[in-house]
C-alpha cells in the first residue's frame, strides 16, 4: 500500500521519460502480468493522505482482474475486458461500465505508468496479487 | 446468592393499626413534587424511595407511620464499582414494602412529606412486546421447506424465512424475498459468535437447560445462568401458570446453538465450536409476577454488572404512556439511570458500554414505547414475511430500525394459516409440548437486533476494532435496508383477519429501515472511500454509511473536517438534498466530510418530544480526475 504523494514517483517518471526518447524501434507494448499500484500524480494535486492499493492483473486475450482497497475495507474485486491499440489503452467492466478513461501506456522493465486524458497518472510496479487479496476480496 | 448483600430492613409487627400519627407538623405540606410519577399501571403493593442519606431508625419509625413495611435497598452495590454507582445515584434508591391494606397512593403522600425521602416513585409495569402466544413446531415440513446449502446442519434452519427468505410460498403466499436480516453470509466467511460475548435477556425466565441452548448459557461461579427478579432464593424459572415461554424464544433468536445438528439456528449461536454468544438470563417476568420498574432496574444492573455487553429488553411501558424523553425521565427515574449505568460499563474491549436494544411495542401506534423510544436507545419495529410493516407494530418517531417480527394472519401455499410466517425459536417443551414454537412481536423483532449487534461485537473483536458506544449504535441503526420502495409499491395490504393497513402511513415512520448484518459487519471492517470527479458539482450516494434508506433520511448538516476545504478546492459548502451529498470539488484531494441525520423520524427526540437518535457519520471521499460509474479504479 501507498501514500500517495506526488514526490513518490517523480524518479519512475524520468526513468520513463528517458527511456522513450532513446529513438530505438519501439516493440509492442505488452502489459500483461500482475501490476500493483505504487504511486499516483494527478495533474493539481496530491490525492491526500489516503491510503489506496490497487493490483491488476492483465492477462493475455484481453481480460483482466482488477482489486482495490480504497481508505478502508476489504479489497472489492472488479473484472472485464481491455484493449491496447498502439500506446493507448481502453476497457469497461463485466458490468458493461466503461473504464473512467483511456489510458496512455508507457513501459519499461517492471514499472508501468498509465496517464489518463484528464491528467491523472498511475504508476504500477510488476508484483504478485497476494493470495489473502484474492480470497478475501468481495 | 448475588442479591443477599442488598440491605433489607423489615419493619416487623407492622399492620395496618401502626399507620398512627403522621410526621411532624413541620413536615406536614405539600411536598407532592417529589412524586414523580402517578400510580397508573403500578404495583399495588411497593414504592420506591429515593433518600439523599441512607435511611436511620428515626426514619424508620416515619416510614412505618406511612403504612411501609419493609424497606430494603433496591440495588446490590458491587465492590469496586461504588464510584460508578454513586454517579447515577443507585445507592440513594430503596424498595419499600407496603402493608397489604394501605393504599399506594396515601402511603406515597405520606412517604413524600418525610424531609429525609427525596424522590417517590410508583413501582410502573411493563408490558411484554408480545402476545405471548406460541404455535408449536409441528413438522418435519416437506424437504424443499429445508435450507439448502445451508452452512450449519440444524434441521429448521430452513424454516427460519427471518435468516434467509427465498420468498418461498410454504412460509406465506405474499413472502417476499429478500424480507430476512442478511446473515447467511456473515455466518460463511466472517463470524458466527465470540464466546466472551454475553446477551443478557432482560425478559420471562430461559430454560436454561434446553438442548438448543444450553451451551451457550453464560454460566457464573456458581452455576447459575442468570438471576430471578421476582421470586425470592432467585432462581431461574419458565414454567409458572402465566409463563408464556418468551425468554426462552428470545434467547433462541438470539443465541441458539449453531451446527449442532438439532432444531434451530441462532443469529450468534456460533458455527457448532463452542464459539456463540452467551445468554445471561435476567428474569423480570414470573407467572403472573413481575415486570415491575424495580425488577426491571435490578435485573439491568445485574447484568452490567456481571459482564453483558448487550441487553435484549422486549418490553416497554403502555403505548403512549410518555410522549417524550423529558416526561419519561420525569416519571421513570430507577430504571432509568440503571439503564445507564449499564451504557457506562464496558464489558467488553471493541465498545465503550453497553449496548441496550428495546422492542418499539405491539400497540401499532405511530410512535415507540418508552424505553426504547429513548432518543439514545436503539428501538426495534417489526415487518412480516412480506416485507412489510406487521399489523401490530408501533412506527413513527422513536423506531429506529425494523427487523422480522413475524406475522400470524397470512395463508401459506396449503391454503390454510400455518403459523410458519412467524418467528421460529426455541420454548420451553412444559408450555408449549414442544422444544420450539412460532410467535410473532416486536418481541421476536428486537433480539434479531440484538443477535447482530452480538454478531458485530464479535467481529470488531476478531478485527482488533474498537468503537465508542455512540459510534457504535449509530453504525447498527445505519446498516439498512431500504423499505420505503416497498411500501410504495404495494399501497394496501391485507390480512386473513381482515385487517387493512394503508401503507402510506409508514412512510418515513420505520427508522432507517430494515437491518442488515452483512451491511454491519462491511461497516466493522471500515467503508471504502467515496470517489468524486474533480471539477464537477455532483450529487453523491451516500447509501454506504446511512443505508439504503439514505434517500428519506432527515440530514441535520453537513460538516467538511479538517483541512478538507482547501484539499479539495471547495468553493461552495457541500449539502444534502435529495438524500445525496452535493458537492463540487474543483481539485484532486482528499477529505472527509461529517455528515448528521436522524436516525428514525423526522425529528430528534428530545426533552419535549419522542423522536429518533442523532447519527453521524464521517465520510471519506477521494477527488480524482477521472471516476468510473460503478467505482472502479480505472
Amino acid at each position: 500500500m501507498v501514500m500517495m504523494k506526488i514526490k513518490t514517483i517523480a524518479s519512475a517518471l524520468a526513468v520513463l521519460l528517458i527511456s522513450v526518447s532513446c529513438g530505438k524501434k519501439e516493440k509492442p507494448l505488452d502489459i500483461t502480468g500482475e501490476w500493483n499500484l505504487v504511486a499516483l500524480e494527478t495533474r493539481a494535486a496530491s490525492i491526500g493522505d489516503q491510503t489506496v492499493d490497487v493490483y491488476i492483473s492483465f492477462v493475455s486475450g484481453g481480460g483482466f482482474e482488477m482489486y482495490q482497497m480504497l481508505g478502508t475495507g476489504r479489497y472489492r474485486k472488479y473484472s472485464g475486458t481491455w484493449t491496447l491499440t498502439g500506446k493507448t489503452l481502453t476497457g469497461k467492466y463485466s458490468d458493461g461500465t466503461q473504464w473512467g478513461s483511456s489510458y496512455e501506456v508507457q513501459k519499461e522493465d517492471d514499472m508501468m505508468t498509465l496517464s489518463s486524458a484528464s491528467g491523472e497518472t498511475g504508476t504500477y510496479k510488476k508484483s504478485s496479487i497476494p493470495a489473502s487479496v484474492r480470497s478475501d476480496a468481495i | 446468592m448475588p442479591l443477599a448483600g442488598i440491605l433489607t430492613i423489615l419493619i416487623a409487627g407492622c399492620s395496618k393499626a401502626d399507620i398512627g400519627p403522621l410526621t411532624p407538623a413541620a413536615e406536614i405540606k405539600d411536598c407532592t413534587h417529589k412524586i414523580i410519577n402517578t400510580p397508573e399501571h403500578s404495583a399495588e403493593n411497593s414504592l420506591l424511595l429515593s433518600f439523599e442519606q441512607a435511611p436511620g431508625e428515626a426514619v424508620m419509625d416515619s416510614l412505618r407511620a406511612c403504612g411501609i413495611v419493609s424497606l430494603e435497598r433496591l440495588f446490590e452495590s458491587v465492590p469496586g464499582n461504588e464510584a460508578n454507582e454513586k454517579e447515577f445515584g443507585l445507592e440513594k434508591w430503596y424498595k419499600a414494602g407496603l402493608d397489604a391494606s394501605a393504599a399506594v397512593e396515601k402511603v406515597a403522600e405520606r412517604a413524600s412529606k418525610l424531609s429525609a425521602v427525596s424522590l417517590v416513585e410508583y413501582d410502573m409495569l411493563f408490558e411484554k412486546a408480545s402476545d405471548g402466544i406460541s404455535y408449536p413446531y409441528t413438522g418435519p415440513y416437506s424437504p424443499e421447506t429445508r435450507a439448502t446449502g445451508s452452512l450449519f446442519n440444524d434441521p429448521l434452519l430452513g424454516d427460519q424465512w427471518n435468516y434467509k427468505n427465498g420468498g418461498k410460498k410454504t412460509v406465506s403466499q405474499d413472502c417476499y424475498a429478500g424480507a430476512d436480516i442478511n446473515v447467511y453470509d456473515v455466518w460463511a466467511s466472517l463470524t458466527a459468535g465470540d464466546n466472551s460475548i454475553i446477551v443478557a435477556v432482560v425478559d420471562e425466565g430461559v430454560k436454561y437447560t434446553h438442548p438448543d441452548l444450553a451451551p451457550n448459557m453464560w454460566t457464573d461461579a456458581n452455576g447459575k445462568h442468570g438471576y430471578n427478579f421476582v421470586d425470592a432464593g432467585g432462581e431461574l424459572s419458565w414454567d409458572k401458570e402465566g409463563d408464556t415461554g418468551h425468554g426462552t424464544h428470545c434467547a433462541g433468536v438470539i443465541a441458539a446453538v449453531n451446527n449442532n445438528g438439532v432444531g434451530i439456528s441462532g443469529v450468534a449461536g456460533g458455527s457448532g465450536n463452542g464459539d456463540g454468544v452467551k445468554i445471561m438470563s435476567c428474569q423480570i417476568y414470573s407467572g403472573n409476577g413481575g415486570g415491575t420498574a424495580s425488577t426491571i432496574a435490578r435485573a439491568i444492573k445485574y447484568a452490567a454488572d456481571h459482564g453483558a455487553s448487550i441487553i435484549s429488553c422486549s418490553f416497554g411501558y403502555t403505548g403512549g404512556a410518555f410522549k417524550s424523553d423529558g416526561s419519561y425521565k420525569k416519571y421513570c427515574g430507577v430504571e432509568y439511570e440503571a439503564l445507564h449505568y449499564f451504557e457506562s460499563r464496558q464489558n467488553n474491549k471493541a465498545v465503550s458500554g453497553g449496548i441496550a436494544i428495546f422492542a418499539s411495542g405491539n400497540d401499532a401506534l405511530p410512535y415507540a414505547t418508552y424505553p426504547g423510544a429513548l432518543a439514545d436507545v436503539i428501538s426495534v419495529s417489526a415487518f412480516g414475511p412480506d416485507y412489510l410493516p406487521t399489523y401490530y407494530t408501533n412506527y413513527g418517531p422513536g423506531c429506529n430500525v425494523v427487523a422480522p417480527g413475524g406475522e400470524y394472519y397470512h395463508r401459506s401455499s396449503s391454503g390454510g394459516v400455518s403459523g410458519t410466517s412467524m418467528i421460529l425459536s426455541t420454548v420451553p417443551s412444559e408450555i408449549s409440548k414442544a422444544d420450539y414454537a412460532y410467535m410473532q412481536g416486536t418481541s421476536m423483532a428486537c433480539p434479531h437486533v440484538s443477535g447482530i449487534a452480538a454478531l458485530a461485537l464479535s467481529y470488531a473483536l476478531k478485527l482488533g476494532h474498537t468503537y465508542t458506544l455512540d459510534e457504535f449504535k449509530q453504525m447498527i441503526v445505519t446498516s439498512t435496508n431500504d423499505f420505503e420502495t416497498r411500501l410504495n409499491a404495494v399501497g394496501t395490504k391485507t390480512l386473513l383477519n381482515g385487517k387493512t393497513l394503508q401503507l402510506y402511513n409508514y412512510r418515513n415512520m420505520m427508522g432507517e429501515g430494515s437491518i442488515d448484518a452483512w451491511k454491519l459487519m462491511m461497516k466493522i471492517e471500515g467503508i471504502p472511500s467515496i470517489v468524486v470527479k474533480a471539477g464537477e458539482e455532483q450529487f453523491v450516494d451516500i447509501s454506504s454509511y446511512f443505508g439504503t434508506a439514505s434517500i428519506n433520511l432527515t440530514y441535520l448538516g453537513v460538516e467538511v473536517l479538517g483541512n478538507g476545504t482547501e484539499s479539495l478546492g471547495l468553493d461552495t459548502q457541500p449539502y444534502m438534498k435529495y438524500g445525496k451529498l452535493v458537492i463540487h470539488p474543483t481539485k484532486s484531494g482528499a477529505c472527509k466530510v461529517r455528515i448528521t441525520a436522524v436516525g428514525g423520524g423526522s425529528e430528534l427526540g428530545g426533552e419535549d418530544s419522542i423522536g429518533g437518535m442523532k447519527v453521524s457519520q464521517d465520510i471519506s471521499i477521494i477527488s480524482r480526475n477521472l471516476k468510473s460509474r460503478n467505482g472502479g479504479w480505472l
